[in-house]
C-alpha cells in the first residue's frame, strides 16, 4: 500500500477506533442501567407471577382428585388403583402448568408419583362423601417463569448491543460527513487545481474541523480567480472595439495561451448529508431485521420435523438466492435507478413485508419473501454504490453489514418477543414504507461511475460465503436444531452478539496476514461452539471471524451478493439435510470446513505461484 | 451534524433505549401472563374434551351425549372466568351449550375462521370482550366429529400493555441515569477526536497526508498560474492600447 493510503488509512482508523469505543460503551451503560432495572422492577413482577402458575396448579389437582374421588367412590381402593401413570401421563401431557403430580394417602404416604422434579406444594384433597381418603399433589412448572426471567435478562443485553452499535453508527456517520469526506473532497479539490481546473471549491460543513483549510483554499484561490475575471473583461473590451476583425487573431493567440486552464467548471458537489448514507443503512437494518424470524414463520405453516426443515430451508434459501440477484443487479445500475423507480420497488417491498401479517400460504410467504429479499439486495447495493470509491471506503462493507446485522435482527426479534412475529413483519413493512418515503425526499446525486467492485479475490469470496453460511445456519435457522423454538430474546441476543463482534472488529481493522483463511478457520470454531452449548461464544467467533474475512477487501460490492449466497447456501443444506434426515448442524459445518479447506487450498496455491 | 447534536441524539438512544426496553419487559410479563391464564382454561378445555371422547368412543352419537350437560357446567364451575361452555358439532351447529340461548345456533365466523386456521387440534378466536379456546373432538379412528369451546371473559387475560403502565414509569429514573452517563461519554470521546484531529491539521501540515499534500500542488500550481494569467493581462492592455 502506497504510504499516503497508509496515512490516509490511519486518519479513518482513529475516527473508527473512537467509534468502536463508543459502541462499547453505551453498550455497558445500557446494560448497566437494564440489569439495574430488572432486578429491581422486573424480578419482583415476575416473582408475582408465581401466584398465577399457582392457580393454574390447584385447577389441575382439583381436576385429578375428582376424577380419583370418583374412583374411589366405585370401590378401588386408593393404593391398589391401575393405570394412576397412565392417567396422570395423559393428564401432564395436555398441561403446562404442572411438572410433576403425586398421589398420598391420608397418612400422608406417597402412593404414586408420575414426572419430575419440582416441590409438590399445590395440593387438593379427595373427598369420598365429605371424607378424606388421600391428597394430590403437584409441583407447579416454574418453565414459563424461568422463560420469562430469562427473555428480559436476554432483551436487555440484547437492545444493549445493538444501540451501542447504532450509536457508533451514528457517530461514525457525523465524523465521516465533518472530518474523513471533507478532507477527501479537499485533497480532490487540490489535485483538480493541480492540473489547472481552477473552479470554486465546494466549503466542508459549517460544524467541521476541516472548514477553516476549506475556506483557506477557497481564499488562496480567489485572487486567482479575480484575476481571470479582469482578462476576460479586457478581451470582450478590445474585441467590441476591434469592429473590423484586425485584431482577432492576436486576441485569440493570447487567450490561447491559458487553453489547458479550466475556470468555469462547477467543482461537482456530491451528497454530503449523512442521511444519504443513513437512510440506506437503516433501510439494510430493516431488511435483516425479519431474518430471525423467516425460518419460524415458513416451519410454522406445515406439520412434521423433515417438511418444517424442507419449508424453512428452501424459504430462506429463496430468500437468500434473490438478495444476491438483487445484489447484482444494483451493483450493475450503478445507482441509476432513478427515484420513482426505487420508490415503487421500496413501497411494493414493504407491503410485501408487512401483508406477512395476513399470510397463511406457506408458497406465498416464500414468494413474498423472494420478492423483498430481491428488492433490499437491488436497492441497498444500488444505493451504498453511488457515493464513489474513495469517498465510500470509510463506509466499508464490513462496517455497513456489521451495523446492519447487529442492529436490524435484534430489534426484529425483540419485536417478535414483546408483540409476536406476525406484527413484528406488519411494524417492519411499516417501517421500511417510512423510510421509503424518507428516502424520495432527499434530493438524487448524479450518477457516478461504477465504484463498488463486485470482483473478489476467491480465498476472500469463499470466506464471506462460509460467514454468511454460518451466520445463517446458527442465527436464522437456530443451529439446526429443526426446532425453530419461538425463543426470540435468546435469538436477538445471538444475534446482537456476533454483529457487535462484527461490527467493533471491523472498526479495529484487524491486519492479521491470511485474512480470509484466519477467519474462516475462526468460523469453523463457532458452529462447534454451539454444539458444545455455548451459543454466546459461538456468536463473538462468528463476528469475528466475519470481521477477518470481511477484512480480506473482498471488494467492497462483493460481499453483498457473497452473503446472500452463503444465507442460501445454508437454506439448502438445512433442507436437504432435513429431507434426508441427517443432522443439519453437522452438515452445515462440514460445509464451513470444505469452504475453510478451499481457501487454504487456494492460498498455498497462490503462494508457490509466487515462488 | 455537530457535537452537541451527535451528543443529544446519543443521549435520546439512551434514554429511549431503556424505556423500549421496559416496554418489552413489560410485554413478556404480560404474555407469561396470558400463557399461564390460558395454559389453566386450556386444561379444563382438555377434560372437557376427553371426557366428550370417551363418549363417542363408547359408541354414543355426539348429538345424543348423556352427560355433556354435566361436564359443560363443571368446566364452568372449575373456572369461573368461562362465560360459556359448547359443543359444536362438524356441520358448525351448537349441540350443547351452557348458554341455553345458543343451542341449534351456527357457530359465529370467528370461530370458523380460526378452525381453518388451526395448526395441531387447538384454536383461538379472539372477540370483543372474550376469547374462545376450542379443541377437536375426534372419534377413535382420529376423525373430527365436533369442537369443544370455552369462552373466557377478556377481562380474565391481561390487557395488552396492561403492565406498561407500572414499569414505563418505574423505568424512568435509569432511562435518565443511561441518558447523562450515555451523553458524557460521547462527548468527552467525540470532543477528545475532533480536538487532536483539529489540533494536528491546524499544526502540523504532513508532506505524507494527502490533503496536504494535495494543497501544496494546489498552491504552486496558483502562482504559476497567476503569472501567466498576469503575463496575458499585459498583452491584453497593449492590444487594448493599440485599438
Amino acid at each position: 500500500m502506497p504510504q499516503s493510503e497508509r496515512k490516509d488509512a490511519g486518519e479513518n482508523a482513529r475516527a473508527d477506533r473512537a467509534c468502536a469505543a463508543l459502541a462499547l460503551a453505551i453498550a455497558l451503560v445500557l446494560s448497566a442501567a437494564t440489569l439495574a432495572f430488572t432486578h429491581f422492577a422486573v424480578t419482583p413482577a415476575v416473582e408475582r407471577l408465581d401466584l398465577n402458575a399457582a392457580a393454574g396448579a390447584q385447577t389441575v389437582a382439583d381436576v385429578i382428585a375428582e376424577d380419583f374421588a370418583r374412583a374411589v367412590g366405585l370401590g378401588i381402593p386408593l393404593d391398589a388403583m391401575r393405570g394412576v401413570e397412565g392417567y396422570v401421563s395423559a393428564v401432564l401431557s395436555d398441561d403446562t402448568l404442572v411438572g410433576a403430580v403425586g398421589i398420598l394417602d391420608t397418612g400422608e404416604r406417597l402412593l404414586f408419583r408420575v414426572g419430575e422434579g419440582g416441590d409438590l406444594s399445590i395440593r387438593s384433597p379427595i373427598l369420598v362423601e365429605g371424607a378424606l381418603v388421600g391428597t394430590v399433589a403437584v409441583a407447579p412448572r416454574t418453565v414459563a417463569l424461568t422463560r420469562a426471567r430469562n427473555a428480559v435478562f436476554a432483551a436487555g443485553l440484547a437492545l444493549s448491543i445493538a444501540l451501542g452499535a447504532l450509536c457508533a453508527v451514528l457517530a461514525r456517520a457525523a465524523l465521516l460527513r465533518r472530518v474523513n469526506l471533507p478532507l477527501a473532497r479537499l485533497a480532490k479539490s487540490g489535485d483538480a487545481v493541480a492540473r489547472g481546473i481552477i473552479a470554486s471549491f465546494g466549503e466542508p460543513p459549517r460544524a467541521s474541523p476541516v472548514r477553516a483549510m476549506g475556506e483557506a483554499a477557497a481564499t488562496a484561490l480567489s485572487p486567482v480567480r479575480r484575476q481571470h475575471r479582469r482578462l476576460t473583461a479586457l478581451a470582450d473590451e478590445v474585441r467590441a472595439l476591434d469592429t473590423d476583425g484586425r485584431f482577432r487573431p492576436a486576441i485569440d493567440g493570447a487567450l490561447e495561451s491559458l487553453s489547458d486552464l479550466t475556470f468555469d467548471r462547477p467543482y461537482k458537489r456530491h451528497l454530503t448529508r449523512a442521511v444519504s448514507v443513513l437512510i440506506p443503512f437503516a433501510l439494510l437494518t430493516a431488511f435483516t431485521a425479519t431474518a430471525p424470524l423467516v425460518a419460524s414463520f415458513a416451519a410454522d405453516r406445515v406439520a412434521g420435523a423433515r417438511a418444517e426443515a424442507v419449508a424453512a430451508g428452501l424459504t430462506l434459501a429463496l430468500y437468500g438466492l434473490s438478495a444476491a440477484g438483487g445484489a447484482h443487479c444494483g451493483l450493475l445500475l450503478r445507482g441509476r435507478l432513478r427515484r420513482p423507480a426505487m420508490t415503487i420497488l421500496l413501497t411494493l417491498a414493504a407491503a410485501a413485508t408487512a401483508l406477512t401479517y395476513a399470510l397463511r400460504d406457506p408458497f406465498v410467504f416464500a414468494g413474498a419473501q423472494a420478492f423483498t429479499g430481491f428488492a433490499a439486495g437491488c436497492l441497498i447495493a444500488g444505493a451504498l454504490s453511488k457515493e464513489g470509491a474513495a469517498l465510500a471506503a470509510p463506509f466499508r462493507a464490513a462496517l455497513v453489514v456489521g451495523g446492519a446485522l447487529a442492529i436490524g435482527p435484534a430489534l426484529g426479534a425483540l419485536l417478535a418477543e414483546a408483540q409476536g412475529r406476525r406484527i413484528a413483519f406488519a411494524t417492519i413493512g411499516a417501517l421500511i414504507a417510512v423510510l421509503a418515503f424518507a428516502l424520495s425526499l432527499i434530493p438524487q446525486g448524479t450518477p457516478r461511475r461504477a465504484s463498488l467492485s463486485r470482483a473478489a479475490p476467491r480465498p476472500a469470496a469463499l470466506g464471506v460465503l462460509a460467514f454468511g453460511l454460518g451466520l445463517a445456519s446458527l442465527l436464522a435457522l437456530d443451529g439446526g436444531r429443526n426446532s425453530y423454538r419461538e425463543d426470540y430474546a435468546g435469538l436477538a441476543l445471538f444475534a446482537a452478539a456476533s454483529g457487535g463482534t462484527l461490527l467493533i472488529a471491523a472498526l479495529l481493522r484487524p491486519k492479521w496476514p491470511a485474512a480470509a483463511a484466519t477467519g474462516s478457520a475462526v468460523l469453523v470454531l463457532a458452529p462447534v461452539a454451539f454444539a458444545f452449548g455455548a451459543p454466546f461464544g459461538a456468536a463473538a467467533l462468528l463476528g469475528v471471524g466475519g470481521a477477518i474475512t470481511l477484512s480480506a477487501r473482498a471488494g467492497c460490492g462483493a460481499p453483498f451478493i457473497l452473503l446472500p449466497c452463503g444465507v442460501a447456501l445454508a437454506g439448502l443444506l438445512e433442507a436437504g439435510s432435513g429431507a434426508l434426515g441427517l443432522p443439519p448442524l453437522l452438515v452445515q459445518a462440514a460445509a464451513i470446513l470444505a469452504l475453510c479447506a478451499a481457501i487454504i487450498t487456494l492460498g498455498l496455491r497462490a503462494k508457490r505461484a509466487a515462488r | 451534524m455537530g457535537r452537541l447534536s451527535l451528543t443529544l441524539l446519543i443521549a435520546a438512544v439512551c434514554l429511549s433505549g431503556v424505556t423500549l426496553f421496559s416496554l418489552v419487559a413489560a410485554r413478556t410479563l404480560e404474555r407469561t401472563e396470558a400463557g399461564l391464564a390460558e395454559a389453566r382454561f386450556g386444561f379444563v378445555l382438555s377434560r372437557v374434551d376427553s371426557a366428550i371422547e370417551r363418549s363417542v368412543a363408547l359408541g354414543f352419537p355426539l348429538a345424543n351425549l348423556p352427560q355433556a350437560d354435566a361436564v359443560l357446567q363443571e368446566a364452568r364451575v372449575r373456572a369461573p372466568a368461562i362465560r360459556a361452555a359448547d359443543i359444536v358439532s362438524e356441520t358448525g351447529v351448537t349441540l350443547f351449550s351452557t348458554d341455553r340461548a345458543a343451542l341449534g345456533e351456527p357457530m359465529p365466523v370467528l370461530w370458523q375462521n380460526a378452525i381453518d386456521d388451526m395448526r395441531g387440534d387447538v384454536f383461538r378466536a379472539n372477540a370483543r370482550g372474550s376469547v374462545s379456546l376450542g379443541r377437536t373432538i375426534e372419534n377413535d379412528f382420529g376423525l373430527t366429529r365436533g369442537y369443544a369451546v370455552v369462552i373466557v371473559e377478556r377481562g380474565a387475560l391481561p390487557a395488552p400493555l396492561s403492565r406498561a403502565a407500572n414499569l414505563v414509569p418505574a423505568a424512568a429514573p435509569y432511562a435518565l441515569a443511561a441518558a447523562v452517563a450515555g451523553a458524557i461519554l460521547a462527548a468527552l470521546l467525540l470532543i477528545a477526536a475532533a480536538r487532536l484531529r483539529f489540533a494536528e491539521l491546524s499544526t502540523r501540515p504532513d508532506p505524507r497526508r494527502p490533503v496536504d499534500r494535495a494543497n501544496a500542488r494546489a498552491l504552486a500550481t496558483t502562482d504559476t498560474v497567476n503569472a501567466r494569467l498576469e503575463t496575458a493581462i499585459t498583452r491584453m492592455q497593449e492590444l487594448d492600447a493599440a485599438v
